[in-house]
């Protein structure tokens, strides 16, 4: 029997353990902005900046994977051309808007994927491949019982 | 073609962005339906974490409480001094070290505590319908890493 407890052992709820875990990334992402000299990214602009990096995911995708609702997500992209992360351009043919990332933009999401492979290979050394392939098993699964349970 | 599951290559904290706030949106509806629907943030897990007996609940130290919260002692202190405010707590002198102070449920903590542990508990028995045992241990231990990496890269 070991002789102290784990964080996991000792704090029975995933919920708990969920709390406990959040910020994780947020830390070594902030450190890395600090190298590039940003520090008006505005909260969740990451996931959008990442998003746009990437390329892969469409509006509608964007705004489901941040949990929020259309107007916010306006509101929030506004306020990152306005700080000169993103562009806006508006098609003529059918009014949409289509984003794209700047060099400022592309240098914060440089800083947010390096923070996040420093907590990813923070996590290699401690936990096993097969806890890793759980973890991301679990919060996949928790993100389908949320989506079955009806809207608040 | 590979082998590998596609929610591999899908970033961690992406995944951890969709799946953080079940357990906030199940106990909201709990402790809606349960009449208490003013219950600071973060409160829910003072509350779920005290003793629930009834009809007397024993009274926990709360500086206990406020140390199991990760959260900075003055913010810690507010939501002790909120949920007793709004009748979740009840708060005492520690009878025996009077320099201490002690924490209960009141009834309509009670009530709220039991709401929520009712919200958790569903969310876990449809957890592991879900995934193995294994992927459960691998989940936690994940988590329990992550705090660890937070708390050493200071608060």
């Amino acid at each position: 029997m070991p002789a102290t407890r784990s964080v996991a052992d000792t704090y029975v709820s995933i919920a708990e353990l969920m709390r406990l875990a959040r910020g994780s990334y947020k830390r070594a992402i902030d450190a890395e902005y600090a190298v590039r000299g940003i520090d008006d990214v505005p909260a969740p602009g990451g996931y959008v900046l990442a998003y746009l990096a990437n390329g892969e995911e469409s509006i509608p995708e964007m705004i489901e994977g941040l949990g929020i609702k259309k107007p916010e997500y306006a509101e929030f992209m506004d306020r990152l051309v306005l700080r000169g992360f993103i562009t806006r351009d508006i098609d003529p043919n059918d009014g949409k808007a289509s984003f794209a990332l700047t060099e400022r933009g592309y240098a914060a999401a440089e800083a947010i994927f390096a923070g996040g492979r420093i907590v990813d290979k923070q996590l290699e050394r401690k936990v096993s491949a097969d806890d890793i392939d759980g973890l991301r098993r679990g919060l996949l699964a928790l993100a389908e019982i949320k989506q079955s349970l009806p809207q608040p | 073609m590979s082998d590998r599951a596609w929610y591999t290559d899908v970033p961690v904290p992406q995944l951890m962005r969709v799946a953080r706030d079940v357990y906030r949106e199940a106990a909201q509806r709990a402790l809606d339906s349960a009449g208490c629907d003013d219950i600071p943030r973060n409160g829910a897990f003072v509350l779920a974490g005290l003793d629930h007996s009834a009809p007397e609940p024993a009274f926990s130290a709360q500086a206990d409480v406020v140390g199991s919260l990760g959260l900075s002692k003055q913010a810690a202190s507010q939501l002790i001094d909120t949920l007793v405010l709004r009748e979740y707590l009840e708060r005492r002198t520690d009878p025996v070290d009077r320099r201490r102070m002690e924490v209960r449920l009141t009834d309509r903590g009670r009530t709220a505590a039991i709401a929520i542990q009712a919200a958790i508990d569903a969310i876990e028995a449809a957890l592991a319908q879900l995934i193995t045992d294994e992927e459960l241990c691998g989940l936690r231990a994940g988590l329990a890493a992550y705090r660890l990496i937070r708390e050493r890269s200071g608060d």
